[in-house]
């Protein structure tokens, strides 16, 4: 016998091989069981494992913000949507509630138009601490009326914030990072370089994935109407991604406080959203719905 | 806002920005490519690696099976909408549905013929006469209506017409415009223009924004005015940031021979030479840039020979304005160049001196064939009196502005540098283009020419861009 050592082997190890592999199954199969012990992986700490890259400054995160802004739209060639905006106008003893609803066609050209097509007015006076309709108000002042807007100014496939557009006006300042699921979230905040530019302060929130706003804050440090307006408490702009990767306005809120509500006359606050809806892709110019272009 | 807050903020929306820990601040930075401190990463964090299954009871909770937090932008916007009335967000979806399905029930013209509506594309725009409203001390207040009127899209013509009653010379004035758009592409845009006026304008180099104010406060008289009644026709050519324009224009010019007297100071006693009467005929080429805060235009004005008419002269116009930041201060530069040949009327000639060109001496003080002119501001950005704390004068919110003005004419009665530094001060009065801010400049003329040694002006002043 050459190799009586490989003969053993060959005759022991194999059925003892076998028997091993099948109690490691049937430990396996007793393991999964509920109710009963099982295993996972244990995780341990190994060597450190050192990476440098170059610092993203912050110039790089505004420019890049400004190409990423430039892609919540892209692939698309125009869009539908409507808007409806309401309004909350308080005087000292009555409000008013205006709700303006409107259709809006853009297109990646910038050419666009909005149809201001409806408009309801609700009006109620204060009675001790509640308010009360005044029905007798409600259709005065609702005339139906469609207007078009053709100006082209405010598309949301050509335009880019204010704070983008003019950035020489602005302080920019990194004020956080976190990291979101897998996403690293910048919080960027600005401000007027002079004391004296009624322009507004910000803080935008950048996803570093593509970098694109993904929500928006703004104050004034410096009153805009200062013959008009008290001040102007907040203003923010929600975006929300649809279904198709798509990142659109979906609400813009403000609130303002006016001058010389104590008479009465002119009102003290002035709230209002404007809410946005029925997003459409690529739909083309409906004359029926638009009107001729 | 302070660091503690800061973290309680990010504490509340569930972040661990900072206060985090190291494994995380170092993810960030590896995703982000960036640290804490901004600068290059190095990444210190442990990386797990699967070793040995070891067993695991199984009551213990099992890792990731924590309750899902909202994300960031959800928390974000609760938080956002916790500051608004309710009423406010809960909007007016059904009148958006009934409407808009109506809308496409109906179709666009049923429902505008429904509504009753007479507004919308194609539809008479009434308002003031904005173009030609205007006080001057020639004729008093000049106010009326205006339309405007033009087919849907942007390639309708579009029509514009104005009339307006002088006071003070007891005229009809009117403006007609149309407007013919040839190419409208968003690149490229060319129209067809034309337009016929009998009004009353300004001329000189020292035009302030609101010549109404100027007039009224007594900062102009007859003699800075010229009525011109025709017409020009031609092309403007836009693209990429860039405007030419071709024009013909023929129109009568003479001096207004009337005089309104009522402006708050009187009338000024400055001799100046008015208008000379005659029929311009010429033709025009402009060239208008614009690129990010800078802005410059060019003008050349061919008159008489063969376009006939009672003047023969040539007149260049260049001019240049900009804006820079230095640091956090602003500042301002506006360059004039003017070169005339020939035989030009007054209305033509170069000229330097006034509220709107050198400040701090008279309006036209300088005429000649060739004129350079510069205005430099700095626009203070540091609100100095609410610095000082003082009631009252702190909430002033007053921005200085220290200014200097120069300019040169050549071939004139004099060629001397006139120079002039000063200091303005401007309170903000709202977004409303040239009378954004109320300005009073002090302006001290130098040189042995000075008229006096301190001149103040009150002014409307342009903002915000």
């Amino acid at each position: 016998m050459r190799n009586p050592g490989g003969l053993f082997r060959g005759r022991i190890l194999v059925p003892v091989a076998m028997v091993a592999i099948l109690a490691e199954a049937v430990v396996a199969w007793v393991a999964a069981s509920p109710g009963e012990t099982y295993t996972l992986p244990r995780y341990e700490v190994v060597d450190t494992t050192r990476v440098a890259r170059e610092a993203v400054t912050l110039r790089e995160i505004i420019q890049r913000c400004v190409e990423g802004e430039k892609t919540k739209l892209s692939g698309h060639r125009d869009m539908t949507y409507s808007f409806t905006v309401r309004s909350l106008v308080l005087w000292k003893k009555k409000k008013e509630i205006e709700d303006d609803v409107f259709l809006a066609y853009e297109d990646s050209t910038g050419f666009g138009r909005t149809l201001s097509l409806e408009k309801s007015v609700r009006h109620f006076k204060k009675k001790g601490d509640g308010w009360v309709e005044d029905a007798g108000d409600r259709d005065r002042d609702s005339p139906i009326r469609v207007t078009a807007d053709d100006e082209d100014s405010e598309n949301l496939f050509t335009r880019l914030p204010f704070f983008l557009e003019e950035q020489q006006e602005f302080d920019f300042e990194l004020l956080d990072r976190t990291l979101e699921e897998d996403h690293v979230i910048f919080k960027v905040g600005f401000r007027p370089r002079s004391d004296f530019k009624p322009l507004p302060s910000g803080t935008v929130y950048v996803d570093a994935d593509r970098y694109r706003i993904i929500h928006e804050e703004f104050t004034f440090d410096r009153n805009p109407f200062p013959l008009l307006v008290k001040n102007v408490k907040r203003i923010s702009r929600h975006w929300k991604e649809l279904p198709g990767g798509e990142w659109v306005v979906s609400k813009i809120l403000m609130d303002v406080s006016l001058r010389g509500g104590w008479t009465g006359v002119m009102p003290e606050a002035v709230k209002v959203g404007v809410f946005f809806d029925d997003y459409v892709f690529d739909p083309g110019y409906d004359a029926r719905r638009f009107g001729p272009r | 806002m302070s660091a503690p807050r800061e973290r309680a903020r990010a504490r509340r929306f569930g972040w661990a920005f900072g206060g985090g820990t190291a494994a995380g601040a170092a993810c960030f930075a590896l995703l982000a490519g960036v640290s804490p401190a901004h600068g290059a990463v190095s990444d210190p964090s442990p990386r797990p690696v699967p070793v040995k299954p070891v067993p695991v009871d199984s009551s213990s909770a099992p890792p990731g099976d924590a309750p899902p937090q909202p994300d960031l932008l959800h928390r974000l916007q609760e938080e956002d909408d916790a500051f608004f009335p309710a009423e406010l967000l809960e909007g007016n979806p059904s009148l958006r549905d009934s409407t808009l399905a109506r809308l496409d029930s109906l179709g666009y013209t049923a429902y505008r013929r429904e509504a009753g509506t007479r507004s919308g594309p194609g539809a008479l725009h009434f308002g003031p006469a904005a173009r030609i409203m205007d006080f001057n001390r020639a004729e008093g207040l000049v106010a009326g209506l205006g339309v405007s009127g033009s087919l849907a899209g942007r390639h309708s013509p579009r029509i514009h017409l104005e009339g307006a009653y002088a006071g003070g010379s007891k005229k009809f004035r009117h403006l007609e415009a149309l407007v013919l758009p040839l190419v409208a592409d968003p690149d490229l845009r060319l129209v067809a223009r034309a337009s016929y006026a009998d009004r009353v304008v300004p001329f000189g180099a020292s035009r302030p924004a609101a010549n109404a104010v100027r007039a009224f406060l007594g900062g102009a008289d007859d003699r800075d005015y010229l009525r011109r009644r025709g017409g020009s026709a031609g092309v403007r050519l836009e693209w990429e940031g860039l405007a030419l324009t071709l024009d013909y224009e023929a129109a009568r010019e003479s001096a207004p021979g009337l005089h309104e007297d009522f402006s708050l100071f009187g009338v000024l006693d400055q001799p100046l030479t008015a208008a000379t009467g005659g029929l311009d005929r010429a033709a025009v080429v402009g060239v208008d840039v614009g690129r990010g805060a800078w802005r410059g235009w060019a003008r050349h004005r061919v008159a008489g020979g063969a376009l006939g008419g009672d003047f023969a002269y040539n007149r260049t116009d260049l001019e240049l304005s900009g804006r820079r930041y230095l640091g956090r201060q602003e500042l301002t530069l506006d360059l004039t160049a003017v070169h005339t040949a020939g035989r030009p009327p007054v209305q033509r000639t170069a000229d330097l001196g006034g509220l709107g060109s050198v400040r701090g001496f008279d309006r036209r003080t300088r005429l000649g064939e060739t004129a350079l002119g510069a205005r430099f501001e700095v626009h203070v950005p540091y609100d100095v009196l609410a610095a000082s704390g003082v009631p009252v004068v702190r909430d002033l919110h007053l921005q200085f502005v220290p200014f200097a003005d120069g300019g040169r004419v050549w071939n004139g009665a004099s060629d001397a540098w006139l120079l002039a530094p000063g200091l303005g001060v401007q309170y903000y009065l709202g977004p409303f283009e040239r009378v954004s801010y109320l300005r009073l400049d002090a302006a001290v003329p130098l040189g042995p020419d000075r008229p006096e040694d301190l001149r103040l002006y009150l002014r409307f002043a342009r903002g915000l861009f």
